[in-house]
């Protein structure tokens, strides 16, 4: 029963601010997933709610207590690194039990705790080995359970997965998921660039971009409902395309110029938009070849055939398309897609109401 | 002195030339003999494969055989025979070595030395390792405690013979040590002569030096423990005390013992700072000085020096032996 409160959160590094106006409530039992480009804070967030990290303003509440000046050990969460942070000189059992340890659990209830978190990540087998002759996937796991006998409320995950390689990669997502599904009353926060992961794993998603706040929600609403250009290209794979245009009339019924033609769309935009230039957003995997004008007409300069899918470039836009369509290499085409999928930005953010989540 | 330059720089072009000399010959001489070409091709150039790295290494293992292998030989030859090298005793040397009370004097000290000297030596370096880490002004404390590894034993020696230093009454006090135990209301001593104290007094000397050196490759060790073996052990509730003494200390085992054997061979081997303090008097003899004053002084007696030198070289050779291991492995992980 561990919320976490992050109010107008702010971190500098001498003269540099890293993080801004960090304003997020964790709800007790969530697991959040915080993305975002290399470079966006996301770590030193995380590194700010274990308190390894002074908070430079703003307050940090955990289970309804303040907690800036609360040392980490106090704050009952366990953090699993990027590199796993093992101790090289201990086997996995003492790696396990070093915090009940210092803690000075008593040997029988240290040896239960270990036991169990080994029997739930299949590690009974490696107990008595040291971290160099594990495999990475084991060295993970390791780092999980070590975070799970010291039974915390708030779990926090540093990109747990960016050092396994894809395959193993997958299992190990798998493997958090199952987790939280056991440990359902814990509050786990997962930091990651993966944007796979993000969708997979997350109960909702916080965008984090240049040290602020982009975008929070569920996964699937910021992939239908951006609120801003870099969310939606950053959220999606291949990026969603965006195809300048020129407002032609706002309002309840908003009409815009393109390249190819002008089109009426049935959703409102503000009407002071009106002869503004925007950009009409629209995800590969919508667009779908018409014998219309479309949105976009263009000679296909490569097809990516990838076997359940093929991802068709002409000029600067991609679509994705069900198959393998290598037929369409060289050939002049002509996008278009459901109006229903388009969005629309002015100055980055997103100007046109959406349609009601199916 | 610019002809004692110029005739430097003559040998070091002519060695130079030598061995580049050697090199080319060597090598050309090899192909006139065994030619790669012509019907015998294949197996010319095996058999000239064969010599070629011996050719090579050969000029380095004459001069590794003459400067140490022949040493520890002729050390071992003169050991079994008498004063002069002229008579063959067997094991006189050593028997007589066996019921020598100055040797017992010598490992007595030797053992005293090698307790003391090594474990305070790596603890203060650990301990300044640690408490400089860190700071703004670390690497001037760091450089301070160094330093002493810059001057010679000798000069250590001197310097600290001027802080122990006691002058019969009446002329006036010149050792630091004195004039601080006066000042306290204490009566000035002669820190050399009295026995038990004066090898404290030496020891301290060899501390000083060898401080700096565990310091540095401490500290060395200590930065490449992961910053998130740390980070973790905080996170596990870890205090400072523990986290030195449980994540850092163990990460850095290798090290340590490194640098601890090192010292204790070095310790094993000492000799110029004995020599110049108190030439092994009053008590403070070890096996080096030992050694020395059988070999050069008074009488000379070159077979009980080399018997001598023998012990001395029994009790270091594990040690290195270890040592070496040690540091490959480290070198390796």
């Amino acid at each position: 029963m561990t919320s976490i409160i992050l109010e107008n959160i702010a971190k500098s590094f001498g003269g540099t601010r890293v993080l801004d106006g960090i304003d997020l409530a964790v709800a007790s039992g969530e697991l959040l997933v915080i993305v975002g480009p290399s470079g966006c804070g996301k770590t030193t967030l995380l590194r700010l709610i274990a308190g390894l990290e002074p908070i430079t303003s703003g307050r940090l509440m955990i289970g309804g207590q303040v907690m800036n000046d609360i040392p980490h050990a106090r704050r009952g969460i366990a953090m699993v690194f990027q590199n796993y942070a093992l101790y090289p000189h201990m086997n996995v059992r003492e790696n396990m039990a070093f915090a009940l340890r210092v803690a000075g659990v008593g040997r029988d209830r240290i040896e239960t705790a270990v036991t169990r978190a080994a029997r739930l990540l299949d590690l009974e087998d490696c107990l008595d080995r040291f971290p160099r002759a594990l495999s990475g996937g084991q060295r993970q796991r390791v780092a999980i359970g070590r975070a799970i006998v010291r039974e915390p409320a708030v779990f926090l995950f540093d990109e747990p997965l960016s050092n396994l390689d894809a395959g193993l990669r997958g299992a190990m997502r798998l493997e958090i998921a199952r987790l939280k599904a056991r440990l359902s009353d814990r509050t786990m926060i997962h930091v990651t660039h993966d944007q796979l992961e993000a969708m997979t794993l997350a109960d909702r998603i916080v965008v984090l971009a240049g040290g602020r706040i982009a975008q929070v929600g569920r996964p699937l609403d910021l992939y239908e409902r951006p609120e801003t250009e870099f969310v939606a290209r950053f959220i999606g794979s291949p990026a969603m395309n965006l195809i300048p245009a020129t407002v032609i009339a706002a309002g309840a019924v908003t009409r815009l110029r393109l390249a190819t033609a002008e089109i009426s769309l049935a959703r409102p935009t503000p009407p002071d938009l009106a002869g503004a230039e925007v950009n009409l957003g629209v995800r590969p995997e919508h667009l779908f070849p018409s014998g219309g004008p479309g949105l976009v007409a263009g000679r296909v300069d490569v097809v990516e055939a990838l076997g359940e899918v093929s991802l068709i470039h002409l000029g600067g836009i991609t679509a994705k398309l069900a198959g393998t369509r290598q037929d369409l290499g060289g050939q002049t085409l002509r996008l278009s897609a459901d109006p229903a999928h388009l969005h629309l930005f002015h100055r980055g953010r997103s100007v046109m109401s959406h349609l009601p989540l199916g | 002195m610019p002809e004692a330059l110029t005739l430097a720089a003559a040998t070091m072009l002519s060695v130079l030339f030598t061995c580049v000399a050697w090199v080319w010959g060597a090598n050309r001489m090899l192909d006139l003999i065994w030619p790669a070409t012509g019907r015998r091709a294949g197996r010319n150039s095996a058999r000239a494969g064969l010599i070629r790295p011996w050719l090579f290494l050969g000029p380095a293992l004459v001069f590794m055989g003459l400067y140490l292998v022949w040493p520890v030989l002729r050390t071992g030859w003169l050991a079994l025979h008498d004063a002069t090298g002229a008579r063959f005793v067997g094991l006189e040397n050593l028997r007589w070595l066996a019921s020598d009370a100055r040797l017992y004097e010598a490992l007595g000290n030797s053992l005293a030395w090698l307790l003391v000297v090594p474990a305070v030596s790596t603890a203060l370096g650990l301990i300044a390792a640690v408490l400089t880490d860190g700071l703004r002004w670390g690497v001037l404390a760091r450089a301070v405690l160094f330093m002493p590894m810059a001057i010679s034993f000798v000069g250590a020696a001197v310097i600290w013979k001027f802080i122990y230093a006691f002058t019969p009454e009446p002329a006036p006090e010149i050792g630091l040590l004195n004039a601080l135990v006066t000042a306290a209301g204490g009566a000035p001593q002669a820190w050399l002569t009295r026995a038990f104290v004066n090898d404290l007094a030496l020891m301290v000397v060899v501390i000083w030096m060898q401080t700096g050196f565990a310091m540095v490759i401490l500290s060395a060790a200590l930065r490449a423990v992961p910053e998130e073996t740390l980070e973790a052990a905080r996170l596990d509730g870890a205090g400072p005390w523990t986290i030195f003494t449980r994540i850092q200390v163990p990460q850095i085992r290798g090290t340590l013992a490194v640098v601890w054997t090192a010292i204790t061979i070095m310790v094993l081997k000492l000799f110029d700072i004995v020599f110049v303090m108190t030439n092994g008097q009053w008590g403070t003899q070890v096996l080096a000085n030992l050694i020395y004053d059988w070999m050069f002084r008074g009488s000379p007696d070159a077979g009980r020096g080399a018997a001598v030198a023998l012990v001395l070289m029994a009790l270091v050779t594990p040690l290195m032996i270890w040592n070496i291991r040690a540091a490959l492995r480290e070198e390796r992980a």
